[in-house]
């Protein structure tokens, strides 16, 4: 069974979220999806303002057919090695050294890293920005 | 085969929305979902959504817990999908308490669910705007 793994904070989700969940799924058979928890999120983006708590965010990602197992990090690299995975699935704006070392780590370790690019024209910032201008 | 049905916006899909969802079909086994269209939010209730149509369906699809996603167009399709998706349980958020007990008239059973506290999508863009 190939597992594959994405990882991300998955706050105001969305159809590119969904989308990034299904195209991981097309790269193997079973679908790990790490969720960052939230104490950890603003140490990678300062200026984040998430909106539901750790155990929120699990709810909703556990609750999508697409996905078959979920768990929780902290920091991306430390992660990665703990888990039984086979594809590292990394959506195009993740690219802090976090995520330089994950990759760097899977390349060392025989494990396939892959690039989804993402949904154009959706953004879990962009839905946060528009919100607050709405009347 | 005891099938249940919900009716709903959900935009900016929360966890509260999973909540209804999951308890809905727990009280059968087949779970049917009507979303409403853009036109019926706009026309019945001058809402609009942030997401659309397209986008809420796909989400909702997503869920596990749910097997079919039609559209609500209109407030009087409810007796007329009572009958075409052979409806045995109707369910609701509690907000509606009793607006829709005319249904049992059709054969269904009628059940109210408690909402999750604290969690709204319109509490969300309200929140949203004062920040």
């Amino acid at each position: 069974m190939k597992k594959v793994i994405t990882v991300g904070v998955f706050d105001y989700f969305h159809l590119g979220h969904l989308r990034l969940f299904e195209n991981a799924k097309k790269l193997g058979d079973y679908l790990i999806v790490a969720v960052q928890d939230g104490d950890c999120i603003l140490k990678t983006k300062p200026d984040a303002k998430i909106l539901y708590t750790t155990e929120q965010r699990l709810d909703l990602v556990r609750a999508l057919r697409v996905v078959d197992e979920v768990i929780t990090y902290e920091d991306v690299d430390r992660t990665l090695p703990e888990v039984d995975f086979d594809v590292f699935a990394i959506g195009g704006d993740q690219t802090h050294p976090g995520f330089q070392r994950a990759v760097k780590w899977c390349e060392e370790h025989g494990k396939e890293v892959v690039r989804l690019p993402r949904t154009p024209g959706i953004s879990s910032s962009d839905i946060k920005a528009e919100l607050r201008e709405l009347k | 085969m005891k099938r249940v049905i919900t009716y709903g916006t959900f935009d900016l899909l929360h966890y509260g929305h999973i909540n209804l969802l999951r308890r809905a079909k727990a009280l059968g086994d087949y779970l049917i979902v009507a979303v409403s269209t853009d036109e019926f939010n706009w026309n019945s209730k001058h809402k609009k959504c942030y997401f659309s149509y397209e986008q809420r369906k796909a989400l909702v699809e997503a869920v596990r817990y749910v097997d079919l996603v039609i559209p609500e167009e209109n407030w009087e399709q409810k007796v007329t999908d009572m009958h075409e998706y052979h409806i045995d349980t109707f369910v609701i958020g509690d907000d509606w308490e009793g607006k829709f007990d005319f249904l049992k008239d059709e054969g269904v059973e009628v059940v109210y669910l408690p909402r999750t506290p604290e969690i709204s999508s319109t509490q969300i863009k309200k929140d949203l705007n004062q920040k």
